[in-house]
């Protein structure tokens, strides 16, 4: 009822239409936005869901409940940080033009042959249990639908003859695919259409297929969801795999490695960072992606539990299940639909797993090692695009003859999730050093280098070689007992760790391994120039928005070895492209240009990577421009230590500048304080000299009066009067300096209110008005009727305008003196003013008279005429009170002295009534 | 006071806008902490079923779709960078 030739022609009519659609993407999809937009990139993530899925996670439900889930909520929780970390690396794949995982790595620490090559070697060992796993997966379900309606369990491929064996023929199928698909262009970080857009629909196929057989299993052999769990619920056994105790331990490691292996294996990397077309579409993806791994996943345990209730314990594999339900219930057309989604899953898998590795193998591992062991024939060649194209379809056509042999040598003896797992683990290797590298500036090539190896190696050693002793190529006291009966060194239990399953065992000691020599080695070692600017590119992505960054190559290169060196690998068409890029970019004309720049040669190393790899790329470029100027480690050198040497001057020179600072404020200090010690000397000595005389005088005097008792009396009351006046002249100036001391220093006690000035002046006149009259002085006031208040303090005013009347009245000649008091209102302040008739001062003692003991000598008699403080307090008082003072004389005909006195605030205009001014003397208070 | 003034001008160009990063962070640890073996012996209860199915599993799969649905609304908030300049040459860009 299903032959072999239908299954057969199906599973070719299928393959035909992937073809179809790859040629047809590749033709008309470039650039349309029908390929690139967001849900085929999320569609095309899902080849993450390859037979493993399909196949595999029943298997695993129907042993461990829930315990197939983690290897979907793993990438769930990454793509949570996918807007972070993911556009991270997009964002840095793109700058510099990564083609793979171990174009990443190598480029990322220092451009280094040997990283790369490792990561390709590690890469394609550990992914080749996954591959195999496909293999297998599509040669037991072609056996398995082979015997419809019969379900028996699996037929070993190894009865067969090699020739007869499906998965041979399978295997050479995706082989030939991927060669078609995979290859088209030499360039690999140019999008392929066609082979994303038939992984998409491929994507499509297996989610419908398996949703098919879920819903016919759970609504046609059972009443529903409550129907199938409530059986199930019925039998011991299953009812214990309704229960977390079934996942086991394995849960959260296991959530672990698949978070960190969406990134790491290779395929992955391939769909979402090498056929990113738009950094924007990672924004649907990181929620369409998961909800492809949601949508898959709903149907597993409905299965898993049907087989388990329909078939006899142990009668069916469960890996078979998704095929064998629809099988045991004649449902052919079904049967075929799973099968055409397991296909799908794999074929899926396959294509983007080989391309990803042969782009890798020939970049990272052959490339390299032609440049440097054949290097001078390779410059002979005039292209070698051709050449590249052949390398990368041998890789492809050798990894999966790899595949195959494993699957034949090894794969028979497990079951599809626990052979995936091991490549899970293997992948997970990659993540520190990428992690790392992409965060941390100080990760060193070194560090990475061992890290990997160490990790690598535990790997192999705790996963891998068991495996094979497993199938009888090793002998199985080796993990029994341990090599040579060793028993801390068992691979399934290393150092004694026992009780673990074997991958939680592995992940363990190896990611121990790989980050802690990564970190230790990374730590104490010393990046070279290279690594050092490769990792702050790399770490410090987003700061340099689009911009390439400045070339390295130094001096002028002739652009025709530059155009020959590009075309070799290239090829004339794309080599003439990407010159004509550079010059539409940069806007300039490279027709008449006879040398290239450092930028041109940059970009075309840049562009060069693309095709061969990052550290390929470097050597050629490096190799072609030989002569020409020093190389980079050497620049970077002088650079390094001319910065270095710079950074010491200019500390040197900001040292210097601080200290110069520092001198000319301790001058000026100084100059302050040798002026002040200067004026206290001075002010010392003139109040010495200005007491002496009046005590001189009355010493003098006593002493005639005490030595000469016959003196008659009007002589002697003469005498006694110059005493007694000469006493008060010293009161009056002992006073006069402690008034001025006070003022100056800001100890003296002001009484501010607001103060009426015309009071003011009426009473200074009326305190002096019979010293006038004695002279015969005229005394005039001219002030108007109501002068709005000034804020200050009534008593200093008066001993202001009594200071200002004395000193006019000591310079008017008695009889015909006139001295004029004054008091106009401006806008903002008082002016008083008091003008005489007398000597006058000279025009350059006009500032000098208010500094202390500064005295104009009156006339021709050179007798000091008072303190020589009178005005200096003057001074102190109009401007504590924020006024100024100031004379104006002409010699011979007088002097008028002025000073301002600003009004209480808010009281410009001097029309508030009297109850306002109170008011404001309090506020003025506060 | 504003002799600080002038060390503020050079700041570096805003590049992760700092909300939904920290928004994408925090359902990552929601996410760690929903599918954290401990919360799901938590929903381990035997025999509780909603609508038949066992409780254990409608709870992963009601957590997951939440996760994804928060991750959808999240991702809509997200602005178009506006330094994404063409790292790769547009084909069919203007010609002059």
């Amino acid at each position: 009822m299903l032959p072999g030739w239908l299954i057969i022609v199906a599973a070719f009519g299928y393959v035909s239409l992937l073809f179809a659609i790859a040629y047809f993407a590749d033709r008309h999809g470039r650039g349309r936005g029908l390929i690139a937009n967001p849900y085929i990139y999320a569609l095309s993530i899902a080849v993450y869901c390859t037979a493993w899925t399909f196949y595999g996670s029943v298997g695993l439900a129907a042993k461990s409940g829930i315990g197939f889930l983690p290897i979907y909520l793993g990438p769930t929780l990454a793509f949570l940080l996918g807007w972070i970390v993911l556009r991270k690396i997009l964002r840095i794949s793109k700058v510099h033009h990564v083609t793979s995982i171990a174009d990443l790595v190598s480029s990322r620490y220092g451009k280094s042959h040997l990283l790369g090559g490792l990561v390709t070697i590690i890469a394609v060992v550990g992914i080749m249990p996954y591959l195999s796993l496909q293999l297998k997966a599509v040669s037991t379900s072609y056996n398995v639908l082979l015997h419809y309606p019969e379900v028996t369990a699996a037929v070993t491929p190894a009865d067969m003859p090699f020739f007869g064996d499906t998965a041979l023929w399978i295997a050479a199928m995706m082989a030939l695919f991927a060669i078609l698909f995979g290859t088209r262009h030499i360039d690999a970080t140019e999008h392929h259409e066609g082979m994303v857009a038939a992984i998409a629909f491929e994507s499509v196929v297996k989610l419908v297929a398996f949703t098919s057989v879920g819903l016919f299993v759970t609504y046609g052999l059972f009443d529903g969801f409550h129907d199938l769990f409530a059986q199930a619920a019925a039998e011991p056994r299953l009812a214990q795999l309704q229960t977390a105790d079934a996942a086991g331990g394995q849960w959260f490691p296991l959530t672990f490695t698949a978070m960190l292996t969406i990134i790491c294996l290779p395929r992955q990397f391939q769909v979402i960072v090498v056929e990113n077309a738009d950094e924007s579409h990672l924004k649907k993806a990181i929620w369409l992606f998961p909800l492809y791994l949601l949508l898959i996943n709903i149907f597993v345990l409905p299965i898993a539990f049907g087989g388990l209730l329909r078939f006899p314990l142990g009668t069916v594999d469960a890996d078979t299940f998704v095929l064998a339900l629809p099988m045991a219930e004649r449902q052919p057309l079904l049967a075929l639909l799973a099968f055409i989604g397991g296909l799908s899953a794999a074929t899926g898998m396959v294509i983007v797993e080989t391309v990803a590795l042969s782009t890798m193998i020939c970049n990272d591992l052959i490339m390299p090692l032609f440049l440097r062991f054949a290097f001078l024939r390779m410059s002979e060649r005039r292209d070698l695009s051709g050449l590249l194209l052949a390398i990368r379809r041998t890789a492809i056509a050798v990894i999966m003859m790899l595949g195959y042999l494993y699957f034949r040598l090894i794969g028979e003896s497990f079951a599809l999730a626990s052979i995936g797992l091991v490549s899970f683990a293997a992948a997970a290797q990659f993540a520190p050093a990428i992690l790392f590298g992409i965060y941390w500036k100080g990760a060193s090539r070194r560090g990475a280098l061992t890290g990997m190896i160490a990790g690598f190696v535990v790997w192999a050693y705790t996963l891998l070689i068991p495996s094979f002793a497993l199938s009888g190529w090793l002998e199985e006291s080796f993990i029994e007992n341990g090599p040579m009966g060793i028993a801390l060194l068992r691979p399934y239990a290393l150092f004694g760790l026992d009780g673990l399953d074997h991958i939680t065992h592995s992940l363990f000691w190896s990611l121990l391994a790989n980050v802690g020599a990564f970190a230790a080695v990374s730590l104490s070692d010393r990046q070279s120039t290279i690594e050092r600017i490769q990792g702050t590119l790399f770490v410090e992505v987003f700061r340099q928005p689009g911009a390439e960054p400045a070339g390295m190559w130094q001096g002028a290169v002739p652009l025709s070895d530059l155009r020959a060196m590009a075309e070799r690998f290239l090829g004339g068409d794309r080599s003439r492209e990407i010159f004509t890029e550079y010059a539409r970019r940069h806007r300039v004309d490279l027709t008449h240009a006879t040398h290239a720049d450092g930028d041109l040669v940059q970009f075309v190393e840049r562009r060069l990577s693309g095709v061969i790899g990052a550290a390929s790329a470097r050597v050629m470029v490096a190799t072609t421009l030989k002569g020409e100027g020093v190389g980079l480690e050497e620049i970077m050198q002088i650079l390094d230590e001319t910065s270095q040497v710079l950074e010491y001057s200019r500390q040197l020179e900001q040292k210097s500048r601080e200290l110069e600072r520092a001198t000319t404020d301790l001058k000026a200090a100084n100059e302050r304080l040798t002026e002040l010690d200067r004026m206290k000397d001075d002010f010392l000595s003139t109040v010495t000299h200005e007491l002496r005389t009046p005590l001189t005088s009355i010493r003098s005097f006593s002493e005639i009066l005490h030595d000469s008792p016959d003196l008659d009396l009007t002589e002697r009351q003469h005498f006694l009067t110059i005493i007694i006046r000469e006493s008060e002249r010293l009161t009056r100036l002992i006073n006069q300096v402690l008034d001025l001391t006070k003022i100056e220093t800001g100890r003296m006690k002001w009484q501010m209110t607001d103060v009426d000035l015309g009071d003011v002046i009426d009473h200074a006149v009326s305190a002096l008005r019979h010293l006038f009259e004695e002279k015969s002085i005229e005394l005039t006031v001219h002030a108007p009727d109501r002068v709005p208040p000034i804020h200050g303090d009534r008593d200093q005013l008066i001993q202001l305008v009594i200071n200002l009347l004395s000193n006019a009245e000591k310079f008017c000649r008695a009889g015909t003196g006139q001295v004029d008091v004054s008091l106009k209102t401006g806008a903002r302040a008082v002016t008083v003013s008091v003008a005489d008739n007398g000597v006058g001062i000279p025009l350059n003692e006009q500032e000098l008279i208010f500094e202390k003991f500064h005295q104009v000598r009156a006339g021709n008699t050179g007798n000091p005429m008072g303190s020589g403080l009178g005005l200096a307090i003057c001074r102190g008082i109009v401007e504590h009170l924020g006024g100024r003072i100031w004379v104006r004389s002409t010699l011979g005909k007088g002097a008028t002295f002025f000073f301002t006195v600003p009004y209480a605030r808010g009281r410009i205009d001097g029309s508030e009534t009297a109850s306002a001014a109170t008011t404001e003397v309090g506020a003025a208070g506060s | 006071m504003e002799a600080n003034g002038a060390g503020a001008a050079e700041a570096p160009e805003v590049i992760e806008p700092e909300r939904e990063t920290a928004g994408f962070i925090a359902l990552y640890l929601l996410g760690v902490v929903l599918f954290s073996p401990l919360l799901l012996t938590v929903f381990d209860a035997a025999g509780a079923r909603v609508a038949g199915v066992p409780l254990l599993f409608v709870y992963l799969f009601a957590a997951w779709a939440v996760l994804i649905a928060l991750t959808a609304w999240l991702s809509r908030r997200i602005d178009d960078p506006p330094t994404a300049a063409p790292l790769r040459p547009e084909p069919q860009s203007d010609g002059g």
